[in-house]
C-alpha cells in the first residue's frame, strides 16, 4: 500500500495506472474520480494519483457525513466565564479574592470578577448563554458545549499554534491543511483550504494556516475580507489584459497544440494533468469570483446574516462550503480582537455583537439548506480568560482594572451539526471558571474528536517525514466519545 | 515487528516459548523497556530480565501471576481504565498485542531461560551494522566491463537484463541539446547549439561536439545558479528568521550565503570542502574573507522559533545530520532513535557542540558562527524537556559512524572537528547521500528512494554497485561535483529516449532500471527562467541581493535569486511546489494544480514577457506577411519549424484575435501626465508622464499632495487638477494609424465649492477641439469626426481655473474610428484606463506568444 509521503513525491507515476488511462481512453479527471478504494484500512487514504493532483476528492478512513468544516476563531481568546459558562458562585463572591485557586497566568491578577452579563436558558436543553450570544443560542440545541478545553500555556503564539496545528513550537501541518491532505476537494474550481481574516493577519500570521512538511498546495489560502474585489482576493484570479473571448481563444489554441503534442508522447498522465489544469483555471475565474460576491444572495439571506465584515465572511463561509470547500476558517480579525485584558464589557459587548447575528443565521441558513449535518461548526478562541481580574502593570491596561487575562486552564469551545451531539454540555471548570476540573479536554483531544468525526482515527491519519509517521495528535490525544452523537 | 530466529535455545521448541519470543519480547523491547529496562526502573520496576518480571512486585501486587491474566498488574495496567494507572503512558497498546500479553500469561508465561532481553536489545542494536548505508564503500569489480563501455551504463544494463530488458535507444541530438542545457544550466539551449548540434549529428561528429558542449555548460556560471538552487532546498534558505514577535525579522545577509553556494559551485569547490566550509568556515583558511564565512549560513539561516535555543539547535541539528548524511537524528531529541543507531545520547554530544558556538554579536556579517570561550558539556534533555537534565555526555560525533568508544572532540566547541568527520572519505554517508542527490536530479528519482534517510527502515537502493561505484569516483575525482555530473551525462543511460515502452512497463512499471530516460516537468525556476531567457530580457548577473519576484513582474534577474520570505511564503511558491523553507527539504513536491494555470494565463510577469517577445519579432511582419513571423515566433519559443497544419492554426488564431480587437474594445494608445497650456499659442508645450503609477492612480508621488505636482492626479474616471495652468492634468490619447476619428464623453465638476475646472479637448495639428468650464455640473463632450495620423494626439487637458481648491473632476471620453459609416474600433478612456506603465492590453502577437509559453512542449523536457 501507498501512503503519500516525502519519499517518493512521484510514486504515483505508476505505469500500471498509465496504461490504464491509454487502455480505456479515460481523462485523468476520470481516473481521478473513481479514486484508490482499495487497501485503506489503515493510515491516511493513500491515492497514488496525487503526484499530479493532490486535490481529488479521496474517502476518509471511516464513514462520515461530514464534508466540510467550518472554523469560528474567536482570536485573542473570548472569555468563557462571560459568554458560555455561567458561574453562579462567581457572580456570588465578587470582589474575593482566591490566592488558592488563583492560578499563574500571563500577568498579575486580583479578585474574582464577575460577569456583567445576564445569563439565560435556550431551547429545550435549558442550556445558559450570555446576553452575548443571543442569536448564536437559539442554536443551543444543536450544540456540544465543551466548557472543560484546556492548553499548554497562557501566551497567545503558543496556544495559536497548539489550536491549529497540534503543536506549539515546532513547524507542523495544520487541521485545514491535515483535512484537505486526507480527503482532497470536491471542487477543484476552488481552492479547498481558505483562511478569512479581514484587515490582516492574526497573530503567528499565516503559520496558523501553514502546510508544515505536508506540500505547499494544502496550505490555506489566505483571504482578507476587508476587501471585495475578486482580484485582491485570490491571486492571478483576474486579467484585464486579455479578455475572456481572448483567453477562451488562447485555451482552444493551447488545447489543440497539447493534444498533437500528446499524440506524440502518448499515454503520459503528467501531460494529461497539466492539460486539465488550464480546463480548471479558466473556470474557476468565473467560480470563485462567483463565490466571494456576496451581493448574489437574496436580500433576505443577507438581512438575516447583517451587516459588516463578520457578517459578509460568515455569509462568505457559507457560500464556500456549498461550492465544495473543504475546510473554512474565519478568523475575527487582525492581530487579537478578543484579548481583552481591560474594558472587557465594553469590547466584548462590541465583538460579539459583530458576529452573534451572523453565526446565529449560519446554523439557521445550514440547517435550511440541509447541509448542517455535512458541516461541523467549530468556535473558540486560542484559550480563554480569568474569573479574576486583571491588575494594571507599567506599560498595559492604562491603569484600568475592568479586564481579564488569559486562560489556558480551562475555557469553552463549541461545535455544532456535523454528528456532534446537541444540546450538551461536556465537562466543567472549578466553581469560579478558572479551570477545567470535571472531563478535561485538552486541545488535542479536540482534535482526535474533530478526526473522528470527519472520518479519521487520529492515530492511522499519518505522514511520514524525517525518518517517522507524524500526526495531527502527535503522540496524544483521546476521542471524546461524549461529544458524538 | 520482526524477531528473526531464536537465539539458539532448546526450550524454543516449546510452541508457548515461540509465542514469548515473537509476540511478547518484541513488545517488551520496543514498548516497556525504555523505562523499565537495563537505564531506568521506574517505580522499581524491571522488564528485561526473566525473573524480575516473573517474581516482581509492586507495592505486593505481582506484576505476573501466571495463569491469571485478571490477577497480573502487568496486564490490568495495559487496559487503560480508570481503576488502574495506565501503561505504556504514552499510548496504549492495540488490542492485538493486549490479548497476546493476556494469552502469554493465561499460558503460564513461559518466558525461556535462555537469554535476557539486554543481551536481545544489544543483538538488535547491533543488527544495523549490516545495514548497506553504513558500510563501508566498495569500489566495485569493473573487470568484465567490455570495452567503451561506460561504467554506468555497464550497471544499469546488468539489472535490465535479468528482467529481459534493454535500454531505449539513444535521443536525438535536438532532444539530448535541450535535455543537457536544462539539466546543467536551468535554461534553453541556444538556438544556434541546437543547429550545431544537428550539423554534428549528421556529419558524424556528435560525440565529440556533445563533450564540448557539456564543458561548455559546466563551466558557463549558470551551471552554478542551477545547481545552486538544489542546495538551497537541502540548507532551507530563507532571506527571513520566520515569526520572532517583534524583532527585526530580516536576514540581511542572506544572499550572501547563496552567492557562496553559487561561486562554490561555479569553482567546483571539492565537495568535502564544501561541507566543511558550511559547519566551520570560522577555523579553515580564508577564515579571515567574508565571502567565505557567508558559507555558515548553512547553519545559521534557520528558523528563529521566537529564540527558542533548544529549538534552534534542534534545527541545526536536523539540516546537519538530514541534510549531509541523510540520517534522522531529531528524532531522538525526546528518545534514543526507533530504527536508526542513534540514541539520545549522539543527539545531546551534537547539541553540545551547536551550544558552545555563538553567533557574534555585533557584527555586520550575521552568518557565522564563533566557538564560545569555554564549551558547553552537554547533558541529555530527558523525554526533550531541556529543565529534565539527564546524564552528561561527551561533545562527539555519532557513534554509529564513529564507534562507540570514539574520543569527545577537544578543540574548542568541536565544530571543526565535526566537520572534518562528516565530510571524510572514512564515512560512507556523506559520499552516498551527495552522489544519489545528484543522480536525483539528473534522473527525476534517486538510486535511493529517500534521499535524506539512508536509515534501516527505508527501502534499499536500486543499483547498489552503482552507488557504490560513484561514490567511488567522485570520491577519487577529489570530490569533484562536475566530474561526477559530467561523468553521468555522458553515459548512454542518461543520453537514450525518454519514449515510453509497454515492454519495459511491463516488468518495470515505475521505470526504476532505466530502460528509458523519464521525461520531467520544468520546476518553477526552470520554468520562470526560461521564460526570462526566451523573452531576450533576463538579467544574468551572477549573484547579489535578493529580489522580490512574487511582488514585482518586471524583475528580470533568475529564479535563484528571489526573496524567501519563510513566515509567510508567498502563494506563488507554494503553488509552484518550492519546499517549505522551515526545515531541510529532501526533495520536491511535484503537483499540477488550477492555481498554476491561473499564474500562467494572468500574471502580469507572463504577459510582459509574451510582450517582449512579440516586440523581437515586430519587424518580421510589416513586410512579409503574418506566416513569417508566427513561423519565426514559433521557432523563438518552442524552438523547432512549426508543421503546416500548426501554422494554420496559428495564423487563425492571430486572425482572431485581430478579428475581436478591430472590433471590441480597442488598443491603448493612453498616457497619463501633466503639462503647460500655452494661451498664446493655444497649445500644449510641455507634456510629462506622471513619475507614479499605481493604486488606481497616475500622479506626482505615491502621497498627495505631491511637493512638485501638487494635487494633480488621474484615475480611471476622472481626477484632480495641478497648480496653475504649468501643471494641468493631461489624458493624452495617441493614434496609431492614419484613420476618422470622432469625440465622445463627458466632464463633470460635481462640489458647489470652489470655480470648478476647465477641458480643452486639443488635437496636435489642428488645434482646440473643445473647451468647457465645469463648475458645480457634468456637461458633454464632443467632437466632430476629423482626420488624425498615425503619431498624432487628442489631449483631454484640465486645468483649475482661478482657484485650485475643489477641484478634483468626473470624466469620461469615448474615441471612434470609422471607415465608410462603419465603426471599426473604440477606445474608452475608463475601460482602458490601466495604472501600470506599459500594463497594456496583449495585442494578438502577445496573446500567441503567450500561448505558446503555456504548452506542454515548452515545460517539459524529453
Amino acid at each position: 500500500m501507498h501512503t503519500f509521503s516525502e519519499t517518493d513525491p512521484q510514486s504515483a507515476i505508476a505505469v500500471g495506472r498509465r496504461g490504464m488511462l491509454s487502455r480505456c481512453g479515460m481523462g485523468f479527471g476520470a481516473l481521478a474520480m473513481t479514486g484508490f478504494l482499495n487497501d485503506r484500512s489503515v493510515k491516511a487514504a493513500p491515492f497514488p494519483e496525487a503526484a499530479f493532483n493532490p486535490m481529488s476528492p479521496k474517502p476518509a478512513q471511516f464513514p462520515s457525513k461530514v464534508k466540510h468544516v467550518i472554523h469560528l476563531f474567536m482570536n485573542g481568546g473570548p472569555s468563557h466565564v462571560d459568554t458560555f459558562d455561567p458561574k453562579p458562585e462567581l457572580q456570588r463572591r465578587g470582589g474575593e479574592s482566591i490566592s488558592a485557586g488563583n492560578l499563574s497566568t500571563e500577568r498579575p491578577t486580583g479578585a474574582l470578577f464577575p460577569s456583567p452579563f445576564r445569563f439565560r436558558r435556550y431551547g429545550e436543553s435549558g442550556i445558559q448563554v450570555s446576553e452575548l450570544f443571543h442569536h448564536t443560542a437559539q442554536h443551543v440545541d444543536d450544540m456540544a458545549i465543551i466548557n472543560s478545553m484546556h492548553a499548554d500555556v497562557p501566551n497567545h503564539e503558543p496556544s495559536l499554534l497548539l489550536m491549529n496545528c497540534g503543536e506549539a513550537r515546532l513547524v507542523r501541518p495544520s487541521m485545514g491543511s491535515w483535512l484537505t491532505y486526507g480527503l482532497g476537494t470536491e471542487n477543484e474550481n476552488m481552492p479547498a483550504f481558505v483562511a478569512m481574516c479581514p484587515g490582516g493577519y492574526p497573530i503567528q500570521e499565516s503559520q496558523n494556516w501553514q502546510s508544515g512538511f505536508l506540500p505547499g498546495v494544502f496550505q490555506g489560502t489566505y483571504i482578507d475580507t476587508k476587501h471585495t474585489e475578486i482580484e485582491k482576493l485570490i491571486e492571478n484570479i483576474r486579467n484585464d489584459r486579455v479578455n475572456r473571448s481572448e483567453q477562451a481563444a488562447q485555451l482552444q489554441l493551447l488545447r489543440s497544440l497539447n493534444k498533437r503534442h500528446l499524440e506524440e508522447h502518448p499515454g503520459d498522465a503528467q501531460l494529461e494533468a497539466r492539460i486539465q489544469s488550464f480546463e480548471l483555471a479558466f473556470r474557476m475565474q468565473t467560480e470563485a469570483a462567483d463565490a466571494f460576491d456576496v451581493s448574489r444572495e437574496p436580500r433576505h439571506i443577507r438581512e438575516m446574516y447583517g451587516d459588516g465584515v463578520q457578517a459578509r465572511q460568515i455569509l462568505i463561509a457559507r457560500r464556500l462550503i456549498e461550492r465544495g470547500v473543504r475546510f473554512v476558517q474565519v478568523w475575527h480579525g487582525e492581530g487579537q480582537p478578543w484579548d481583552n485584558h481591560d474594558d472587557i464589557e465594553v469590547n466584548h459587548r462590541r465583538l460579539a455583537k459583530q458576529c452573534d447575528q451572523a453565526i446565529g443565521a449560519l446554523l439557521t441558513d445550514l440547517k435550511q439548506r440541509g447541509m448542517l449535518e455535512e458541516t461541523l461548526i467549530i468556535w473558540g478562541g486560542e484559550f480563554g480568560r480569568t474569573p479574576v481580574v486583571e491588575l494594571p502593570k507599567q506599560g498595559a491596561n492604562a491603569g484600568k482594572i475592568n479586564g481579564r487575562d488569559h486562560n489556558h486552564w480551562g475555557f469553552t469551545t463549541w461545535m455544532a451539526g456535523g454528528g456532534v451531539k446537541g444540546g450538551y454540555v461536556h465537562g466543567a471548570t472549578d466553581e469560579f471558571g478558572f479551570k477545567a476540573v470535571e472531563k478535561p479536554v485538552h486541545v488535542h483531544d479536540l482534535h482526535a474528536t474533530i478526526l473522528k468525526l470527519i472520518g479519521f482515527d487520529h492515530e492511522k491519519f499519518t505522514y511520514r517525514y524525517a525518518g517517522r509517521d507524524f500526526r495531527l495528535t502527535d503522540v496524544h490525544g483521546h476521542v471524546v466519545d461524549e461529544l458524538i452523537a | 515487528m520482526t524477531l528473526t530466529q531464536c537465539p539458539g535455545n532448546a526450550t524454543c521448541a516449546d510452541e508457548r516459548g515461540d509465542f514469548f519470543e515473537t509476540n511478547i519480547r518484541p513488545l517488551l523491547l520496543d514498548r516497556c523497556v525504555e523505562c523499565h529496562g537495563g537505564t531506568k526502573q521506574e517505580n522499581g520496576v524491571r522488564l528485561d530480565r526473566r525473573n524480575d518480571l516473573l517474581q516482581g512486585k509492586v507495592s505486593d501486587t505481582p506484576l505476573v501471576v501466571p495463569g491469571n491474566p485478571a490477577e497480573s498488574r502487568i496486564a490490568r495496567v495495559l487496559e487503560h481504565s480508570k481503576d488502574d494507572i495506565s501503561m505504556p503512558p504514552s499510548k496504549k497498546l492495540s488490542d492485538a498485542e493486549i490479548a497476546a500479553v493476556q494469552k502469554w500469561i493465561a499460558d503460564g508465561a513461559v518466558w525461556p531461560e535462555s537469554s535476557d532481553l539486554e543481551t536481545e536489545a544489544r543483538r538488535r542494536v547491533e543488527k544495523w551494522r549490516e545495514h548497506w548505508a553504513f558500510q563501508a564503500v566498495q569500489s566495485p569489480d569493473l573487470s568484465s566491463l567490455h570495452e567503451g563501455q561506460h561504467p554506468v551504463d555497464f550497471f544499469v544494463d546488468q539489472a535490465l537484463v535479468q528482467k529481459s530488458l534493454e535500454r531505449s535507444e539513444p535521443a536525438s541530438a535536438k532532444v539530448l541539446v535541450r535535455r543537457l542545457a536544462f539539466a546543467l544550466t536551468g535554461l534553453p539551449p541556444e538556438l544556434a547549439d541546437l543547429m550545431a548540434a544537428e550539423q554534428a549529428e549528421a556529419s558524424g561528429q556528435l560525440s565529440e561536439w556533445k563533450s564540448a558542449y557539456v564543458n561548455r555548460l559546466l563551466a558557463s556560471p549558470q551551471y552554478g545558479e542551477r545547481w545552486g538552487r538544489y542546495w538551497l532546498d537541502v540548507s532551507r534558505y530563507s532571506d527571513t528568521k520566520g515569526y520572532v514577535f517583534m524583532e527585526d525579522r530580516e536576514y540581511p545577509d542572506a544572499w550572501r550565503y547563496r552567492e557562496w553556494v553559487v561561486n562554490s559551485l561555479n569553482n567546483d569547490m571539492p565537495y568535502d570542502e564544501f561541507l566543511k566550509r558550511q559547519l566551520a568556515a570560522d577555523r579553515m583558511p580564508g577564515s579571515e574573507d567574508p565571502a567565505q564565512l557567508a558559507a555558515m549560513g548553512y547553519l545559521t539561516l534557520g528558523r528563529r522559533f521566537l529564540n527558542n535555543t533548544a529549538d534552534i539547535i534542534d534545527d541545526r541539528i536536523d539540516v546537519v545530520s538530514r541534510g549531509m548524511l541523510g540520517l534522522t537524528a531529531s528524532c531522538a531529541r525526546c528518545h534514543d532513535h526507533k530504527f536508526d543507531p542513534i540514541p539520545t545520547a549522539d543527539y545531546y554530544s551534537l547539541y553540545g557542540v551547536f551550544a558552545s558556538s555563538d553567533e557574534p554579536k555585533n557584527e555586520p556579517s550575521t552568518l557565522r558562527l564563533i566557538d564560545r570561550p569555554q564549551p558547553v558539556e552537554p547533558v541529555i534533555f530527558v523525554r526533550g524537556q531541556p529543565h529534565n537534565h539527564g546524564a552528561q555526555v561527551p561533545r562527539r560525533f555519532f557513534t554509529a559512524l564513529s564507534g562507540p568508544n570514539a574520543e569527545p572532540f577537544k578543540d574548542g566547541s568541536g565544530r571543526l572537528e565535526l566537520a572534518n568527520a562528516i565530510a571524510s572519505s572514512a564515512n560512507p554517508l556523506a559520499g552516498r547521500v551527495a552522489v544519489n542527490r545528484i543522480w536525483m536530479h539528473l534522473f527525476g528519482k534517486g538510486l535511493v528512494d529517500s534521499p535524506s534517510d539512508f536509515g534501516v527502515r527505508t527501502v534499499p537502493p536500486t543499483h547498489p554497485q552503482l552507488l557504490d561505484y560513484l561514490t567511488d569516483y567522485f570520491v577519487k575525482q577529489g570530490w569533484s561535483q562536475k566530474a561526477l555530473i559530467r561523468h553521468i551525462v555522458t553515459s548512454n543511460t542518461w543520453q537514450q529516449k525518454s519514449d515510453r515502452r509497454l515492454d519495459a512497463e511491463k516488468a518495470d512499471p515505475e521505470n526504476r532500471l532505466y530502460a528509458r530516460m523519464h521525461r520531467s516537468r520544468l520546476d518553477f525556476e526552470s520554468q520562470r527562467d526560461a521564460i526570462l531567457a526566451i523573452s531576450g530580457k533576463m538579467d544574468r548577473t551572477i549573484g547579489g541581493k535578493s529580489a522580490d519576484i512574487a511582488a514585482d513582474p518586471n524583475i528580470l534577474r533568475r529564479t535563484i535569486y528571489a526573496r524567501i520570505d519563510r513566515q509567510n511564503l508567498p502563494g506563488l511558491f507554494r503553488t509552484f511546489d518550492l519546499p517549505n523553507p522551515d526545515a531541510h527539504a529532501p526533495r520536491r513536491f511535484e503537483t499540477t494544480v488550477p492555481q498554476q494555470a491561473l499564474f500562467q494565463l494572468n500574471n502580469p510577469f507572463v504577459m510582459n514577457r509574451a510582450v517582449d517577445i512579440a516586440e523581437q519579432t515586430k519587424d518580421v511582419s510589416a513586410t512579409d506577411g503574418p506566416g513569417k513571423r508566427i513561423r519565426q515566433m514559433f521557432l523563438h519559443v518552442l524552438q523547432r519549424e512549426p508543421a503546416e497544419t500548426e501554422l494554420t492554426e496559428l495564423t487563425a488564431f492571430v486572425e482572431e484575435i485581430q478579428a475581436k480587437q478591430d472590433i471590441g474594445g480597442g488598443l491603448p494608445g493612453w498616457s497619463y501626465g501633466y503639462g503647460t497650456f500655452d494661451e498664446a499659442s493655444k497649445s500644449l508645450t510641455a507634456f510629462t508622464i506622471f513619475p507614479f503609477a499605481g493604486e488606481g492612480k497616475w500622479q506626482g508621488g505615491k502621497d498627495l499632495p505631491d511637493a512638485k505636482l501638487g494635487w494633480a492626479t488621474l484615475n480611471k474616471s476622472g481626477g484632480h487638477t495641478g497648480h496653475g495652468l504649468s501643471f494641468c492634468a493631461v489624458r493624452r490619447w495617441t493614434s496609431e494609424v492614419d484613420c476618422r476619428v470622432a469625440v465622445n464623453g463627458v466632464i463633470g465638476h460635481e462640489q458647489e465649492m470652489g470655480d470648478g475646472v476647465r477641458l480643452r479637448v486639443v488635437n496636435s495639428r489642428l488645434g482646440i477641439l473643445q473647451d468647457v468650464v465645469a463648475e458645480n455640473v457634468t456637461l458633454p463632450v464632443a467632437a466632430a469626426p476629423f482626420d488624425i495620423r498615425a503619431g498624432e494626439s487628442i489631449d483631454f487637458i484640465v486645468d483649475c481655473r482661478v482657484d485650485e481648491s475643489h477641484d478634483s473632476f468626473r470624466s469620461k471620453f469615448m474615441i471612434t474610428q470609422s471607415a465608410d459609416g462603419k465603426v471599426l474600433r473604440g477606445w474608452n478612456s475608463e475601460d482602458d484606463f490601466r495604472d501600470q506603465p506599459g500594463a497594456s492590453r496583449l495585442d494578438a502577437w502577445a496573446q500567441l506568444a503567450q500561448a505558446l509559453l503555456l504548452t506542454n512542449e515548452f515545460v517539459f523536457v524529453d
